[in-house]
């Protein structure tokens, strides 16, 4: 009887090893295949509410394909103040496609107020700013070992999404 | 991988190191404050529960906390950790991390049960500490999503606990609590009145180590708790050591308030609670917070030993009050000093955050102490969790592990000091060791006590007093030589034989006891109270008294008595003549006061006694009546007994006359027999045994028939009507004093005995016996009669044997002023007679002379060798003690001896010294003569030398 529950138990158990909270699990956002012959295009009109917007293609077949970097930038405010108060949405595109994620970002007055690091529809990370800049951790947020996982997670959507700021 | 991620993993595998010294940290500590006999046991399970912790964190208990969370209250997923990916370096590193919590938490409950609970009962404590219940709180507060989200439901809450005040810290107290109430105190740690008793630890600088790994360790702790290298970094490590600092310095500062020398145990956990305190809220505090929360851990530290002390809790090492309490306040005080600032918040909701911090304090602690303390009390039922007593007397080092150290050689050897008693030996000295400098110095104790011992035994065994000791049955334990001598037994073998035995034997043929009978039954267990014992030996009659008093001790819980015997037969034999001097003196007094009497009415009496006479010697003529003829008797005594008054008056002693004693006897016994008024004496069988001799002595006749009709009318009367009463006469030399009464000159004596065949008389009566008027015949003055007898120089004896008769006998020296044996007509041969005793002179020339010998005699060496060399000596006769000295008696002999080696030396004496003897023999003596001389030897040894020039 106790060698059977001994069995029972290792396979139980090595049918339950997946490795817990790994975020390798969720897709995390790569790097969009390096490419040489990218055009980086960017269109700036202060007196559109969406007034700036950025990506890279290439040209394959007269077409032009988007691959890396894409973003938008939409002033929530008037035109005077299209430069500090803004919403900007960032996306990748990996010849063509666009990815699932998005790092959206909202600036008040100039300062940096909420990134919200979008995996998916039921998944991600949103991380607030006070005006000072500072981030709001709160108690949840600053749950042991739960903080390093966000920054983990931010560190590989800012690499990829080349968020320097 | 980015820098940024490789310095994470940099950091949380540094900090791990961190945090597994400080299990090396705990085993210093915890072997260093508890006790060498069980040094390696609780050294062994620091580094076995280590193992078993982290081997059971990876195969379960990381997925039980940080798996997929099921409603936040377990972990689902991670059994037998396994991972693969980008993410793998990073994960495996916060799992190392992770194992190194477990095993911390699980040493806490090592420290606090230490010295008493089994191995491999521990080893099953830690297991269900590391399976069911750190990781179910690890995960309640820790445990995250897959976005770093809290998954707990105390996390949820918004409970925070950075490192683990609660979940590692108060955890392991909450366990050991609950054990510790399970197992009970060590030993000896309170006394019978409920008193803490103070434990010494074995190694306080081991100790010390160990706090000072746990303080650099707890860098590690904190500083790794992030799981990230970031800016928040450096003020967690400040905080932490802000918090040492102040839970050691607090309890520093308490020293003086608490009138005790600085305690190094105390001040230890005082960092170690300073630490615990900041543990929850070092990356939410700034630095004055952190150094305040460790400062209070500190002084909550201290309260919570008062507590436990007070609730009889034995913590071995403290770990309650360093983990336990302090780990509930740093918890608390999340809520009381968070840093808006820090947190990045405008303002903090600390009522509502206390409010989630004493929930989690008050589950996290039900969980612990509920689940441990049932399980426990379950697994008490089918295991024993405690060693038993005398496994803990001896230490677990041996009773669990067999292990043995160099201490524990020296416990051992003192121990074979202590149960043999054996102080010849020394224990073994190990050099350049501490427990050889311990063994060194002991074997030095042991010298002197040694020394002393032997002392005491030379005392004990020198002693002339007996001592015994015997325990409450009466079995004797030890008796010393003068006891054995008293008693006649081998002290080796004094332990065969009860008290009783010993000393009031009742089926020992040569010690009889003969207890008066108004004494109190004798007990050897009254202690502190004098009693006598007495005793007869074989042949002998002399009563023999003893002192006996006991004494009442305890030696090991085993009552012992100490008695100690002294002969006091002399002291008593001196007390009785000192009660006879005084009854003596009285009697002198009384003598006095007759005396004047007597003056007075002597010359009426006599001119009384002088008609009577007269007219009985006119009236028969006339008138023949034969009772005037009694009255003519009558006058006639009166008249002699005036006459000697007169003379006593006048010369102050009896008129002495010389008289043959034998005739003398012979016809006053027969006109005794035949006139005397007593019934006792006309109806006793009286025979007589009366030597023939020719000497003489100086009596007064009319004294001495009244002294004889005294001492026969009492041996009469002793004997009962009609049965035989033996009446001998016997010449015989004294040279030495008489025992019994007192004593007499050395000399000729004609002795007078008489002996009844009464009951006899008990030893104690014989010496009183002369002292005055005796109780039962108060007609007769023995008093009287001893006093009439030393007017003639002669002294009165009793000697008595109960059942067999008693004998009286009467010494009077022979008259020998006129009595000159002369020169034998014919001398045989020579003989020169050395003795300084002039009396001893007339007696060997009146032996000799019947010999045929001429007798020569000499008082000095001197004169005998101016004798030996004016005269031809054939025989020479040495008094050996001649000289006061041993060696000069060996001198005398050699002397005479060296100058006329061809004359033969015969030594006599009466107490001759053995070893003088012998030498005196070996060096050329003839032969020994013993005093008093038997003429027949004394002649026939003599002839023999004569004959053999």
């Amino acid at each position: 009887m106790k060698k059977i529950f001994c069995i029972l138990l290792f396979l139980t158990s090595f049918t339950l090893q997946a490795a817990p909270s790994s975020i390798d699990s969720l897709g995390l956002p790569e790097k969009p295949e390096t490419r040489y012959d990218l055009d980086e295009v960017e269109n700036i009109d202060r007196e559109e509410r969406v007034w700036y917007e950025f990506y890279t293609s290439y040209t394959e077949n007269g077409e032009e394909v988007k691959h890396g970097l894409w973003m938008e930038r939409e002033r929530s405010r008037d035109r005077e103040r299209h430069d500090t108060d803004y919403v900007e949405v960032r996306k990748i595109y990996y010849q063509g496609e666009v990815s699932t994620h998005s790092v959206v970002s909202t600036w008040v007055n100039g300062v940096l107020r909420e990134r919200n690091y979008i995996l998916s529809e039921e998944l991600n990370v949103l991380i607030k700013y006070n005006a000072q800049g500072q981030e709001i951790m709160g108690p949840k947020a600053n749950a042991r070992g739960g903080r390093a996982k966000r920054e983990r997670i931010t560190r590989i959507f800012n690499e990829v999404y080349q968020i320097n700021n | 991988m980015s820098t940024e991620a490789l310095l994470d993993i940099l950091w949380i595998l540094l900090c791990a190191g961190f945090v597994f010294l400080m299990q090396g940290g705990f085993l210093c500590l915890e072997s260093g404050v508890t006790r060498s006999k069980n040094s390696i046991n609780v050294a062994f399970k620091n580094i076995v529960d280590f193992g078993l912790a982290v081997l059971l964190y990876w195969v379960v208990s990381y997925g039980l906390m940080f798996g997929q969370s099921k409603a936040g209250w377990v972990g689902s997923d991670g059994f037998f950790y396994r991972i693969t990916g980008d993410e793998a370096p990073f994960q495996y590193s916060v799992f190392i991390f992770q194992a190194m919590f477990c095993a911390t938490g699980a040493t806490i409950i090592s420290g606090a049960t230490a010295e008493r609970l089994r191995f491999y009962s521990y080893l099953f404590i830690t297991a269900v500490y590391s399976v069911l219940i750190y990781p179910f709180v690890g995960h309640w507060v820790w445990a995250t999503d897959y976005l770093g989200d809290p998954a707990g439901w105390l996390a949820q809450k918004g409970f925070l606990d950075f490192a683990g005040s609660s979940v590692v810290h108060s955890t392991g107290g909450w366990v050991s609590l609950a054990l510790l109430l399970i197992i009970g105190p060590r030993l000896g740690r309170f006394d019978k009145d409920g008193n803490a008793v103070e434990i010494p630890g074995s190694n306080m600088p081991l100790a010390m180590l160990g706090t000072t790994l746990l303080i650099f360790g707890w860098f590690g702790f904190n500083g790794g708790s992030t799981l990230s290298f970031g800016a928040s970094v450096p003020l967690i490590l400040v905080n932490t050591l802000l918090g040492a600092v102040g839970g050691m310095t607090i309890v520093l500062g308490m020293i003086p308030f608490s009138r005790k020398l600085p305690d190094p145990g105390l001040v230890m956990n005082g960092a170690i609670a300073g630490l615990v305190g900041v543990t929850a809220n070092c990356n939410l505090t700034g630095p004055i917070a952190a150094l305040i929360i460790g400062a209070v851990g500190g002084l909550i530290m201290m309260g919570t030993v008062r507590l436990l002390e007070y609730l009889k809790i034995d913590d071995a090492v403290g770990a309650i009050p360093a983990h336990l309490t302090p780990g509930i306040w740093g918890t608390l005080a999340v809520a009381l000093f968070a840093d808006a600032d820090i947190m990045g918040l405008e303002s903090i909701d600390r009522v509502g955050m206390f409010e989630t911090q004493f929930t989690g304090v008050i589950v996290i602690g039900f969980w612990s102490f509920a689940l441990s303390f049932i399980f426990f009390y379950i697994m008490k039922k089918f295991m024993p969790l405690r060693v038993t007593e005398e496994e803990e007397i001896v230490g677990l080092n041996i009773s669990e592990h067999n292990a043995r150290t160099e201490t524990l050689f020296l416990l051992q050897d003192m121990e074979m000091h202590a149960r043999t008693g054996d102080l010849s030996k020394r224990v073994k000295v190990e050099p350049f060791t501490e427990v050889g400098q311990i063994a060194r110095q002991y074997n030095k104790v042991i010298d002197t006590l040694d020394l002393t011992m032997n002392r005491m035994k030379s005392i004990f065994q020198d002693l002339h007093d007996g001592i015994i000791t015997f325990n409450a049955e009466g079995s004797i334990l030890s008796m010393n030589p003068a006891a054995g001598k008293f008693y006649g037994l081998e002290p080796a073998l004094a332990g065969d034989i009860s008290a009783w035995d010993l000393l009031v034997p009742e089926s020992r043929e040569d010690l009889e006891v003969h207890q008066p009978l108004d004494s109190e039954p004798f007990d050897p267990f009254r202690a502190g109270v004098l009693q006598e014992i007495h005793y007869f030996r074989k042949n002998s009659r002399k009563d023999e008294v003893v002192e006996f008093v006991a004494s009442k001790g305890a030696f090991n819980d085993e009552i012992i008595y100490t008695g100690l015997i002294r002969d006091v037969s002399e002291s008593i034999q001196t007390k009785r003549s000192k009660n006879r001097l005084m009854s003596k003196l009285v009697g002198a007094q009384q003598s006095q006061f007759y005396a004047g009497m007597c003056k007075q009415s002597m010359p009426v009496l006599r001119n009384l006694a002088t008609r009577i006479y007269d007219l009985a010697t006119v009236l028969p003529r006339s008138l023949p009546d034969p009772r005037l003829k009694v009255l003519e008797q009558n006058a006639q005594e009166i008249l002699h007994l005036t006459g000697d008054l007169q003379h006593v008056e006048t010369e102050g002693s009896l008129p002495l006359s010389s008289q043959n004693l034998s005739e003398f006897l012979t016809t006053y016994l027969q006109t005794l027999v035949a006139e005397t008024s007593y019934m006792e004496i006309g109806e006793a069988e009286l025979s007589m045994d009366i030597e023939e001799t020719s000497l003489t002595a100086l009596i007064s006749p009319s004294a001495l028939e009244q002294v004889l009709e005294t001492l026969l009318l009492l041996a009469c009367r002793e004997s009962g009507l009609g049965k035989e009463v033996v009446v001998k006469l016997n010449s015989c030399y004294l040279d030495h004093p008489m025992t019994g009464t007192e004593v007499v000159p050395a000399g000729e004596y004609l002795v007078i005995h008489i002996l009844d065949r009464g009951a006899g008389l008990p030893e104690q009566e014989l010496d009183l016996f002369f002292e005055g008027r005796d109780r039962k015949y108060e007609d007769i003055d023995l008093a009287m009669a001893e006093s009439i007898v030393r007017n003639m120089k002669g002294v009165l004896d009793v000697d008595s044997t109960l059942g067999e008769g008693t004998t009286l006998s009467l010494y009077l020296p022979v008259a020998r002023e006129n009595v000159d044996p002369g020169e034998p007509e014919e001398a045989v041969a020579t003989v020169l007679f050395v003795d300084d005793h002039k009396p001893m002179h007339r007696l060997v020339k009146t032996l000799l002379h019947e010999g045929g010998y001429k007798v020569l005699h000499a008082e000095t060496e001197e004169q005998a060798l101016q004798c030996l060399e004016g005269n031809k000596v054939d025989v020479l006769l040495l008094d050996l003690i001649l000289a006061k000295d041993t060696q000069a008696r060996e001198y005398s002999f050699r002397q005479l001896h060296e100058r006329f080696p061809d004359v033969p030396v015969l030594v006599t004496g009466g107490d001759v010294d053995a070893l003088v003897l012998a030498t005196v023999i070996q060096e050329g003596a003839a032969g020994f003569v013993e005093k008093p001389f038997n003429p027949q030897k004394l002649i026939r040894l003599i002839k023999r030398e004569e004959l053999s020039r």
